[in-house]
Parts: structure tokens; sequence; C-alpha cells
């Protein structure tokens, strides 16, 4: 007798199992071969082509690579998806009656029988991989040799350097998920008793998971003031290969390609001071752990489940419940998720019919069903009272948790509503303490403010699901092709055809979703070790200002705002092609001045360099400037959007040497609360008087809810409605500036009170400024939109739209507008005008190289 | 030595066995008999490690069986169906077994195979029924373990296939021990193979005995009484343990336990004219004892 050890017949088994599988693992190598490398083939072509100086030929090389990208993405894809069918083969006897006497005859212990079937179909399925990322990474190096670097303003080391590092991330990632998959399809094939349920099991698991966190994370965060669905992330992208494969993707991958691939991330363009510890690489290292120690969990699970399971419950649809019992109530959960979005009833009905055929599927026949009934609903009660629990409980009191600041490594504040030229969110991290703590000041003021409001949050969704009687609450509007007015005058009443309702539904279908305009920010905090406190808020003018001046007059701000005026100029302004220098550049700058809409422009067409410099001038006032000067300072002009005030020495002084003269303060409407957004100029105000309204078909008083002045806003009797105002006299100026003065954030009141939108944003009036409020209603406003057309437009039956050319631009004179017509896109006199049929010319100031 | 004691399996709410105590000496053939679903194969996983028991203990040298790879390595189990070698060839399924079994006999396959002359690079699942049994045996005699377990060993064998099979299985009894533990309802099979039988029914054992000193144990009497005009009860007899009682005129069929010498003197005292006693086969004594728990082909008669 040849004795042997133990683990030798481990071995001998895991060989066992490769060779009766051998064809799958013929299969998943095929498909492995041409998978990565194909890809990477393809990946690389791109980078050949894309970097070629000859144009057309980047043209017909995009037709090169993409069918073969196509072919290594299916490939791949099914190559990975087979990990569910390695676990099956690999473990029969969970499945086949004719196989467990066999294997389980052998003299193998459990422990030994699981860990080398796992083992055999970890090998055929992972190694195949592994060899296939090695053959990915030997053509990407040989074909990074063809890749003209120095087009991406790279050396070809430096390419090849981070040509590696985002493949060595992907290959290395797709690696750990591989094996997740296969470990959660092993364990749940441990779990199961017949081929079918181990099949369905695992499909619908797989996506179950990740489906059903997202579904209630993002109905809890959405209703739980402050919390963020960010924080998912955490939790499906380290519970689930589909949610891995996601998190990996979006935020580790797409977030750290920039320099290859595109300029966005999923977190928008971060600006950090200094290295932090949550950077992509330590991220992407925390992610890698959890994932193997999330994995090595469910290799003990499935270890644990196998050796307890018992031969002789092969058959039995599943061996362990456990598993079909998270199935069904992840399913279950997952359509009740629909009832937060109206579904009511029907949500139910809908999770009984799928339960309920997931019951007769398990038990193969109605055996028992009032059982089934019971599970339902407990099922259903314990879903829905923990919904109202964690949403009342605020997740528990996860809302108002502010970490020490002292336990912060860094904080990342995202403002989503504040775009740079490229559409990239502004996104600000910073590791001082100070400015963490100013930070956690204006948030812990936000939250505190929303307590006073009340259920103000309530009511801002309440609006976004409002629906509004359109004959009644444009009783007397119109539409057509240019738009619609609101309260215009009933004689226009008759030019309406029968249709127009139906199309104005058809056109506007969302303008009657009255919603707040509110901001969008998140905050992260960061610890040492990588954890995160990820909140998100909708805040008003105020809170949203009050966020700013925590940061602003930072170095990362400045760097920040700097970069943003950078990408709103390559964004805003022609570019063109310099044949000699074969770059791209920008031309001109032009910025309005004043308060009105004069335009001027200066042309930097043979000194891209001052670009460079009046940016670098800017980020250099920012920098120099205070919170206090940069929100609230006198600002002179704007370039785009980007505001310049009276204390940006540097960049008045570039741009006086532009040639530019003259800035004079813009004329500004902000009221201490009314504050709006910190550098916007144009005033867009709505004012309504108190009275009825109609909600949901119902007319009410305003005295019948506490949040009237939210949800009752579109029935308001609109006194005064405009956007872009020009305000001709002085005492009407007088009077608005004094109404925003007086305009209170909003409250819970039973009270009448004016209520006033100014850019967005609700404020509320009381009664007691009432004569403010009807002072401007009755003071004269000149719109220069919409209002200002409708006012201007002829509607006598022989009037002509090819007069409205006419009767807008003739409206103001030359200075504001240009003396073109809409068809001329060149004058000899003033040169170009804008898609907007603005105003400027390349003449007034040229800014020629010395 | 193979021990069961006390041991329990269930299945669901079903009990295979029930507290079941069995002890099969090292060198024994021994056959398990019993009704369908009394438990017989139940044993039989048991015993090569398969089911765990619920209940009691599964003994092999003393050894516990269940995940305890050393005894099992002295067990190969033949169970009843041969499906899932299907995608062997012969030589595949040598080689598969060839390394779990460090006592695999090249020599005794060799031997074996010759004489049977199966093929060996064909697919299993191409072999008829009785030679797909045929090629497990081979290999199961050829890992040369000290039990053998076989489970309907016979079925699809042909007479002269049975008696090759047979001889394979007593010649390695002879040579070096080999217990084997057949489980089987063709009883012909039982009576020839087997020193040693137990009777399950329902869970339980209900007679484990050699099956020579069974036979003698119950008997068939044709009995004449001298009073001719009465008619007798099993209760007329005393304490004769009466498997069957059945009367045709004036001659009594009975069935009943014990030796000769206890029959005759229990039906001594009613006179009888004629007493023939004809030891039972095997067979016999299955149903005759079944018969008395009730299990009885007569149900549908």
């Amino acid at each position: 007798m040849t004795a042997r050890s133990l683990p030798d017949y481990s071995v001998r088994n895991a060989r066992r199992v490769v060779k009766q599988n051998a064809k799958l693992a013929i299969v998943t190598c095929i498909l492995e071969a041409l998978g990565i490398p194909l890809i990477m083939g393809a990946v690389m072509l791109h980078q050949i082509v894309e970097t070629l100086p000859d144009t057309r030929s980047a043209i017909i090389g995009i037709s090169a690579y993409v069918p073969y990208m196509m072919i290594g993405s299916t490939c791949l894809s099914v190559s990975v998806v087979l990990g569910l069918f390695h676990a099956i083969v690999s473990f029969q006897e969970t499945w086949s009656r004719t196989r467990v006497d066999m294997l389980y005859a052998l003299p193998l212990n459990g422990t030994q029988r699981f860990f080398s079937h796992y083992a055999g179909g970890a090998l055929m399925y992972l190694v195949p991989y592994a060899g296939a990322a090695v053959l990915g990474l030997l053509l990407s190096i040989l074909l990074n040799f063809l890749v003209h670097a120095e087009e991406l303003g790279m050396t070809q080391t430096e390419h090849l350097q981070t040509v590696l590092t985002y493949y060595g991330k992907s290959v290395v990632g797709l690696f750990l998920l591989m094996w997740m998959y296969y470990t959660l399809s092993v364990l749940l094939t441990s779990c199961c008793g017949t081929l079918f349920e181990s099949i369905y099991t695992n499909l619908l698991l797989n996506l179950l998971i990740p489906g059903a966190l997202a579904a209630v994370i993002g109905v809890v965060t959405y209703a739980v003031d402050g919390l963020s669905f960010e924080y998912s992330w955490d939790i499906i992208g380290f519970t689930s290969p589909v949610g891995g494969l996601i998190y990996l993707i979006v935020v580790l991958i797409a977030g750290d390609s920039g320099d290859l691939f595109d300029d966005y991330s999923y977190y928008g363009r971060v600006y950090v001071t200094q290295a932090a510890p949550h950077s992509t690489a330590f991220l992407y290292l925390r992610w890698a752990v959890i994932i193997v120690l999330v994995t090595a969990a469910m290799a003990v699970l499935a270890w644990q489940l196998y050796r307890r399971r018992k031969a002789e419950r092969v058959g039995q649809p599943f061996v362990w419940v456990g598993a079909y019992y998270l199935l069904l109530t992840l399913v279950t959960v997952c359509i009740l998720c629909l009832m937060t979005v109206g579904m009511g009833l029907a949500a139910i009905l809908f999770a009984a019919i799928v339960f309920f055929i997931l019951e007769v599927i398990r038990k193969r026949g109605f055996r028992r069903f009032w059982l089934s009934a019971c599970v339902f609903v407990g099922i259903v009660t314990v879903s829905i009272g923990g919904y109202f629990l964690t949403v009342r409980t605020g997740c528990f009191g996860c809302d108002r948790y502010i970490p020490p600041a002292a336990a912060v490594s860094s904080a990342k504040i995202v403002f989503h509503e504040h775009f740079d030229g490229e559409g990239s969110r502004l996104s600000l991290e910073f590791t001082d303490k100070d400015v963490i703590r100013a930070v956690q000041d204006a948030q812990r003021s936000f939250r505190s403010d929303n307590d006073e409001i009340g259920t103000l949050r309530d009511a801002l969704r309440d609006g976004n699901y409002f629906t509004v009687d359109y004959r009644d609450a444009y009783d007397y509007s119109y539409e057509d092709d240019y738009g619609y007015v609101e309260n215009s005058p009933s004689e226009y009443d008759a030019m309406l055809d029968d249709d127009w309702f139906t199309r104005y539904q058809e056109d506007h279908y969302d303008v009657g979703f009255y919603s707040f305009r509110t901001s969008r920010v998140e905050i992260v905090y960061y610890s040492l070790t990588g954890a995160q406190c990820h909140r998100s808020y909708d805040l008003l003018a105020d809170d949203y200002t009050a966020l700013v001046r925590a940061v602003a007059g930072t170095p990362l701000y400045a760097e920040a705002e700097a970069k943003a005026l950078e990408s709103h100029l390559d964004s805003a302004y022609a570019m063109y092609d310099d044949d000699y220098e074969e770059r791209r550049v920008p031309y001109s700058v032009e910025f309005e001045v004043d308060n009105g809409r004069k335009y001027r422009s200066v042309s930097l067409k043979n000194a891209p360099e001052k670009f460079d410099q009046l940016i670098q001038a800017y980020q250099r006032d920012l920098e120099a400037m205070s919170a206090e000067q940069i929100l609230n300072g006198e600002t002179v002009c704007t370039i785009e959007e980007m505001p310049v005030t009276k204390d940006c020495t540097n960049t008045l002084q570039m741009l006086t040497s532009f040639g530019f003269e003259e800035f004079t303060p813009l004329e500004r409407f902000f009221g201490t609360d009314a504050g709006g957004y910190y550098y916007e100029q144009i005033l867009g105000v709505r004012l309504y008087a108190p009275g009825t309204y109609r909600f949901d078909t119902r007319t009410l008083s305003t005295t019948e809810t506490d949040n009237v002045y939210f949800n009752g806003k579109p029935a308001y009797e609109d006194l005064f409605s405009s956007d872009a105002l020009s305000i001709e006299d002085d005492e009407t100026v007088a009077d608005m500036r004094a109404l925003l003065e007086a305009a209170r954030r909003p409250y819970s009141t039973e009270d009448d009170c004016y209520l006033l939108l100014v850019n967005g944003a609700y404020y509320l009036i009381p009664m007691e400024d009432a004569g403010l409020a009807e002072a401007v209603a009755g003071g004269k406003l000149v719109s220069v939109a919409y209002d200002e057309f409708w006012s201007r437009y002829d509607f006598s039956d022989d009037y002509e739209d090819s007069d409205w050319y006419d009767d807008w631009y003739g409206y103001y004179d030359d200075e504001m507008y240009g003396a073109f017509g809409p068809d001329e896109d060149y004058d000899d006199d003033y040169g170009y005008y804008d898609d907007d049929y603005e105003y400027f010319s390349d003449e007034d100031f040229v800014y020629e190289e010395s | 030595m193979m021990t069961l004691k006390g041991a329990v399996k269930r299945f669901g709410e079903f009990n295979a066995l029930d507290g079941v105590d069995l002890e099969i000496p090292e060198g024994t053939a021994f056959g398990l008999l019993g009704s369908n679903g009394a438990g017989k194969s139940t044993i039989l996983r048991l015993f090569s490690g398969i089911y765990s028991p619920d209940g009691g203990e599964v003994l092999i040298d003393g050894e516990a069986v269940y995940d305890h790879v050393g005894a099992k390595q002295k067990v190969f189990f033949i169970n009843d169906e041969t499906i899932q070698f299907g995608g062997f060839t012969l030589m595949q399924l040598k080689a598969f077994y060839q390394q779990f079994y460090p006592t695999f006999s090249e020599a005794i396959f060799q031997r074996l195979q010759g004489a049977i002359q199966l093929p060996l690079n064909r697919k299993i699942s191409t072999f008829s029924k009785g030679m797909k049994r045929q090629a497990i045996v081979i290999v199961g005699l050829a890992c040369c373990t000290p039990y053998l377990l076989l489970d309907e060993a016979f079925d699809g064998l042909d007479p002269t296939m049975r008696i090759i099979v047979k001889r394979m299985l007593v010649d390695a009894m002879c040579e070096r021990g080999l217990t084997v533990v057949i489980s089987s309802h063709n009883l012909k099979e039982i009576n020839e193979m087997c020193d040693t039988a137990a009777l399950l029914h329902r869970g339980k054992i209900i007679f484990n005995r050699q099956i020579d000193s069974l036979k003698g144990t119950v008997h068939k009497i044709q009995v004449v009484f001298a009073d001719r005009e009465r008619a007798f009860t099993p209760q007329d007899f005393g304490g004769l343990p009466i498997l069957h009682f059945q009367r045709a005129q004036s001659i009594y069929h009975i069935i009943a336990k014990g030796d000769e010498a206890s029959i005759r003197q229990a039906l001594a005292p009613h006179h009888p004219v004629v007493a023939d006693l004809v030891p039972l086969s095997l067979e016999e004594i299955f149903i005759y004892e079944l018969e008395v728990l009730g299990y009885d082909s007569q149900v549908f008669a």
C-alpha cells in the first residue's frame, strides 16, 4: 500500500475536475484568447490612429479597430459570464443525483472535496484569463512603439506608463471581480439542489444584489435630507460582482483615465491641494482589499454550507433556503421601491405576482400556499415599515452625523450646478482643518435652517410630482411656436384654436412641474482609513452662498475658478487651426461691461499666451482676495460667466492692456437674503399675491395647509413675471431693492404672504411688507426677454412672422444689437456676430502682438 | 468490522432507519434483504460515508465513517446505477479510482479485465447494462479495499456473467478476506453468495442471522390430525411461533419458527397422523416473515 497525504488527494481531485470539464476549459481559453488581447490591440490601434499626423488616416483607422474592440468585448464578456458554469460543473454533486454517490463515496472529506472542486473550477476559469492578460500586456508594450505619444504631449515612456497603469488596474480589478463572481456562484450552487435553481438563482441574485441595494439606498437617500446616494458605492461596489464592476469602471478607472481618454470623471474635476489618503490609487487598493475580503468571506460561507449539506438533499430546489429567501426578499423589495414613484398598490400587486410565481417554481406546485401568503405579507410589512422607520429617524441618525474635524483627513465639496466650460462639476477637496471646520459650520447652519423650515424638502419633492390643470393655471395663457405668456390679456383668447391645449401639453409637458430652484452640493469627509461620510443637500441660494463663502478665498478655490475661466474661454470662443503650428488656439476674448448687454471683444489671434496670462492674473487675484471680497465685491465686468470685481487688480490691469476701459460697477439687485447666485447679474423675478390656488384638482384657500407657500405656488395671482429685467426708472429700482431686502426665507405659516421668486429661489414677503410688493408690481419695468417681445407683437391677422426680426431687433439701437439682419453673417463695418445675433465687433479692441 | 449502533436516518418525515444495530464481521459475505424502501441502500450509503447518520453511530473498524478519509478508504461502494460513469472509458475509470485508492492493484485489474475482455478505450456509455456493471465491479475489486458494498449487484448480468462476477467476489474473499455486503431483491443470489443475511422492514432489522441457521429455524409443515372434524387454530399449538397457518380440508399448511424437534413436540398433543417438515428457502422465509409484519402480497388477491 502506498501512503499518500490528504492534500495530495485534494490536488488529484482538483486535477480530476479540470480533466472532466476540459471542454468548458477549452472554450474559456479560446474566448479569453480573443478577449483581452483583441481589446488591447484595438485600444492601442486607436491610440496609434488618433495620434497620426494625417487626419484622413485617423478617420479610416476608426473603422479598422472598432470591430476588433466589439469582438474582443463580446468574447471577454461571455468568458466572464462562464464563471457561473464553471462553478456549476465543478460542483456537480450539488445538483446531479447520479454524481452524488460517486463523488461523496470517494475517500475525501467535505473540506477536501469543496476546496479541490473550488480550485479546479477556479483554475479553469481564471488561469486562461491570466494568460490572456499577459498576452494583452505584451501586445500593449509592442504596439506602444507605434503610438505617436508626442501628439498627446507625452514621451513614449510616459505613454506606456499611463497605458500600463490603466491596463493593470482594469485587468487586476476584473480578475478580482471574476474571482468574486465565481465564488458567489459556488456559494449559491452550494445552496441549491438542482441545475435549474442553480442557474436562475445565480443569474437573478447577481443582478438583484446591486439592483436592490441601489433601489433601496436610492429611495432612502432621496427621502432623507442630507444622505447621499454616493454612499451606496461603498455598499454596492463591494458586495457583488456586478456592483463591483460598475464601481471599477465608473469610479476607479473612468475617474482616473483623464490623461488618455477624456476629461470627465465621475466626481467631476477634482482639485486637490495635496495627496489625500483617498486618492484613486488608495481607493483602488481599499476596494481591492475589501473585494478580496468579501470574496474570502463568501468562500468560507460556501465551504461551511457545503460541508454541512447532506448528500440526500440533492434534487431539492433549495438545500439552504436562505439563498431563496434572500432572492425572494430582494425581488419584492426592489419592486416595492416603485411605490415611491407613485405606483402604490400597483407595485404591491406586481410584487405579489412575481413573489407567487417564484413560490410556485420552488414548491413545484401550490403546496402550503397560505404560508407563502404569510411570508409575502411579512416581507411587505417589514419593507414598508422599515422604510418609514428609516426615513423618520433620518436613517437612524445618520443624516445628522458630522464627523469631528480632527478625525477628518480631507473634505471634498462638489458643487453640482457649478460647471466649468467643459461641463465638469466644480469639486474642491481640502485638507486644511480651518477650511474643514468652516465647511462643517456652514453645514450645521443649513441643517439647522432646514429644521426651521420643517417640511420644505417634502414640499420641494411634492413639487416634482405636482400636476397642474393647465387650463386653469394658464387660463389667460397661450402658446405658439415661440413660447408662451402667462396671464396674457384675455383678448388674445380669440386666437386660440381648439387644439392649443393639446399642443401645449405636448410641447411643454415639463412646464407644469414647478420645481424650486435649488442647488445640489455634496460634502464628503474622508477619514484616515479611507472611510467616507457622504452628504448631499439641495440648498437654497443663501445656504449655497454660505458654503461658497466657507471655501472662497482659499488657494484651491482660486485655482479652481481660474481653471473654470480657462475652460469657459476654451469652449466659448471660436478656435481655429493654425496650419503652421498645428495647434488649436482661441483667438478672441469677449466680455460684457456695464449692466446691459454691451459686449466688447479683443482678438488674441497672434498671442495665445495672453490667454494664459489673463487666467494666471485672475488666479492671483482670487488668491489674494478674501471670501467677502470675492462674494460681495463690486463686479465691474464678467468674462463669460466669471465675475471680475474691482479688487481683481491684476485681471483688470491685464484687460486694460488688451485695450478695455470703463469698468463700471454692474447693477446688482441682491438683497441680504434674496442673494441669488453670487455672481449672477441677471435678475429673474416673479411675484405672487396670496389668494386661492389649485392643488391636484382641488381649490384650496391659503390657510388650509402649513406648506401653502410651497405647494400652492402655481395658482397664486401672478402680479409680475419677467426674466432678465431692465428697470428703467429709479423709483422702481429702489422699490425692487427694498422688496428684496424684505424677502425672507421660506417658513411655515398660515398667514397670507406674498411669494417672491428670484432667480428660481422662493422667498416670502409677509403682509406687513405688502406695500412694497404692490409698488414693485405696479412699477415700470421693461424686460428684454419674451415679455418684451410679446408686448410688441402684432396679433393682427395680416401680421407675418417674417416681420418678427424687424420688430425684435429693430426695437433696440445698434449699440446693443448691431444693425444686421438675421440672414447675414458678416458686415463690412462691424464684423461677425454670433449665433444669438448679439453684437460684437472685432475692430473695437484688437490686441496686436508687439 | 462494520457496525451500526442505534443508527437513525431520516428523510424529512420519513424514518429510513430507526435505531438499527448491526455488526458485520470481517470476511463475511453479508446479504441485506428487505422490502422496497426498507433501508437497505441507506445502510450501504451510511457505510460508504455518503450519508451522515441522524442518530447513532456508523463505524468501520471502530472509526466513524462520515467525513473520515481513513475509514472511507477501506470501503468501495458500487451503487445500483452506472450512468455516472458514462463519460469514462474503462481506462479512465481505472485511473479515476486509482488516484484515490492507494491499495489499487493493477495486476488484479488486468487479470479481471483480461478474463472478461471488456473494451478499455470505449466510452462506458456505449456498454450494455451488464458490461457497465462488470466494469465497475472490476474497478471496485481492483481497488482492493477491505470492504466492498454492492447495491443490486447482479442487476443486468446474464447468468454466465453472474457466475463470473460471483467467482471474482468469492476469489477476493478467499484471497484477501474481502468483506462483501450485498443488497439485493434477488434472494437466490444472496442465498448462493452470502453466509449471513439481515432482513429489513420499515427501517428496522427483523432478523440478522447466518443463512444456514436461518433455514433450519423456519419450517413448512404439512400435517393431518387424527381428529379430522375439529377445526384447529394457531392458538391450539401453545407457544409455537407460527408465521403462516392454512387449512385445506383435513390438511393443515403451517409455517413455523423453531427446530424440528420443538415443532413436532408442539404438534404431538393433537395426534398428527401425517406430519411432513420441509425446510424453507430464503425466499419463502422472506415472504412469510414480511407477511407477519403486514407486507403481504395477498392484499391484491
